[in-house]
This record gives structure tokens, sequence and C-alpha cells, in this order.
């Protein structure tokens, strides 16, 4: 395999696995990859013109794509970062919001409770002397 | 002041909850990897490949094939399909040892698949020029979605009976840097291929 299309693999491959989004970059190579199996077709028949021109127009379809799938996947590297950052921060803080939920439940009810003997009146029971 | 207690446990219970919540959720799930390979007749159905109903066929009847590669491999692949003529006698892949028929291809198509993506490859063909032997038939080239090819599809048979068509799946192997025939999934390897069998019996090919 070209050492072009390699490395273009590689680096989608690992912006892939990093989560990045790589659809289009992954139809340019596959339009690329088109465009060598063509040349290949012309090669074989005789037409080295031709089969060249096409090898040119690929090559140029696939030149950019390690450089856009490395950046693609330092991106999706450092979203990734930052959400595992905001989780971690989000634990403590979701924690923190139901422990004071719980308490202020256990403390509303203890009130409520409270009140409703408050405002019992005494009152005499029938039939004892 | 009464309730740091229960503020404290409540606290300390819900941070634990979460915690294991949030690492179970980042825990990578097992997966099953596997690629499916698919061979379609009309209309894109399984059956149906040959339209007259009748697998003897002869040059020129064409076979309006699809063939679909599903990569469920958790990652992209770039994977290969070489599409093989063989008779009776020659060796096909064998399923035990992992390996593909020694035959030379005389198409391949090669494409990148995202994960869970299906490609749908139309191979429409037609047997372009055949002659008949003293023992029965000779395939010499194949007419593939319209342009004849005549590289390794010399193929004879006896009696024009049993001739296939072979369709194997390679998968691009880093390590090797190299299409390789099987892939691992679990720690097994695996291998996905298709045949479908054909006759050329007919006496309306040209004769030798």
């Amino acid at each position: 395999m070209p050492t072009t299309v390699r490395d273009a693999y590689i680096k989608l491959k690992t912006a892939d696995n990093l989560g990045g989004n790589v659809t289009n970059l992954a139809e340019q190579f596959n339009l690329a990859l088109t465009f060598f199996g063509k040349a290949s077709d012309l090669e074989r028949a005789g037409n080295n013109t031709g089969a060249d021109a096409l090898t040119k127009q690929g090559q140029q379809v696939i030149q950019d794509i390690p450089t856009d799938a490395q950046n693609l996947a330092n991106l999706a590297s450092s979203q990734k970062e930052q959400q595992n950052r905001l989780q971690i921060i989000l634990i403590p803080i979701a924690a923190l919001v139901v422990a004071i939920a719980a308490v202020s439940i256990i403390a509303l009810r203890r009130w409520v409770v409270s009140k409703q003997f408050l405002e019992l009146g005494v009152q005499p029971v029938e039939g004892l002397s | 002041m009464r309730y740091r207690y229960q503020f404290l446990v409540v606290f300390l219970v819900s941070l634990m909850l979460f915690s294991a919540l949030y690492f179970v959720s980042s825990v990578p799930r097992a997966f099953d990897e596997y690629f499916a390979l698919y061979t379609l007749g009309l209309n894109g159905k399984v059956g149906q490949y040959f339209p007259s109903g009748n697998p003897d066929i002869l040059p020129g009847d064409k076979l309006p094939w699809s063939i679909g590669v599903y990569n469920h491999m958790n990652s992209l692949e770039l994977v290969q399909i070489r599409i093989k003529l063989l008779n009776l006698t020659m060796k096909g892949p064998n399923q035990l040892d992992l390996t593909s028929s020694p035959q030379p291809f005389f198409f391949e198509e090669t494409r990148l698949l995202l994960r869970n993506e299906t490609w749908m490859l139309p191979f429409s063909w037609s047997v372009f020029n055949a002659t008949r032997t003293p023992n029965g038939t000779e395939i010499h080239s194949i007419s593939l979605n319209g342009n004849p090819v005549a590289e390794n599809t010399d193929v004879p048979a006896i009696n024009g009976y049993n001739y296939r068509i072979l369709i194997e799946l390679w998968i691009y192997d880093e390590t090797s840097d190299g299409f390789a025939f099987q892939w691992n999934s679990g720690g097994v390897g695996r291998v996905a291929w298709n045949q479908v069998w054909f006759n050329m019996t007919r006496t309306s090919i040209v004769p030798s």
C-alpha cells in the first residue's frame, strides 16, 4: 500500500477511535481510492498517461487527509478531556445537591410534625371523673 | 447543627453512588466484533441470482448481483472485496485453517468503512467469451459492470458443470501493511466469503 494511503488511514483510525467525526474525510479517502483503482485499470489496459493523471488526482485528494485527521484527533482528544474533567467536577456537586435536598426534606418534615403537635389542643376525656 | 450528621451521610453515599455510576459508564462494554458479507441477486434480494431462473447460463446472460459488507468492528476498517472464478476442482477458502482460495482474483475493490457502515458494491456480470472444448467448456473472459475482464478468468469445467463465483473479504492489517484474509475477534480468527455456483453446458457458445 502506498505510504500516503497508509498514513491517511492510520491517522483517520486514530481520530475515529478518539471520537472525532471522520465521515467527510472518509468520503475523501474513498474518492482517492476510486481514482487509484481506475488508474490501475488504465495502467493494465496500457494507458499510462491516463493512469498517471488519475494517480495525481488521487494524491491531490488524499494529501491533506493526514493533517486534517490529526487536527480532528487533537480536537476530539481535548473535547474528551474537557468532558471527563466536567464529569469529575459534577459528581461532588450532584452529591452536594442531593445531600442538601435530603436534609431539607428531613428538616421540613420535622417542622411540619412539630407544628401539627403544637396545634393540638388539650381536651377533657369524657367518662373520666 | 443537628442535621450535620445526616447531611454528611447522604453526601458520602451520593458521592459513592455517582462515582460508581461514572466508573461503570466509562468502562468499555463487551462488543461482538464481526464483518458481514453477503451477495444479493436481482433487485438487491436474496435469491434470484439467475433472472431466467436457470443456473445454466449462456454467454451474455446478464447477472445483476450486488455484494454487501457490513462493518461491526467498533472501529473504521479498510476492506477489500476480491472476486474469483473457480471450477469444482479448484481449491476454495478453508474455514478451518482460515486460508483463502489460492486462485488469483479477476476483480478487487477497496473501501474504507466507518463503524456500523454497510457498503453495497454493484456486481453486474456476464460471461463475455467462452469456448467448447472436448471435455466441456472454458470461460475466457467476463464482462463486469460493462467492461470486459480477461485476467485470471481462463477457467475450464468438465461438461460445463460446477463453475463458481467466489467472493472473499480481505481486511487491511496495519502490522503487516497488507490485506489479510482473516481478522481477529476476541482472540479468535474469522474469515468471510460467499460463493454462487453456476453451469455453462449449453451449446450456443462459440466452438473452439
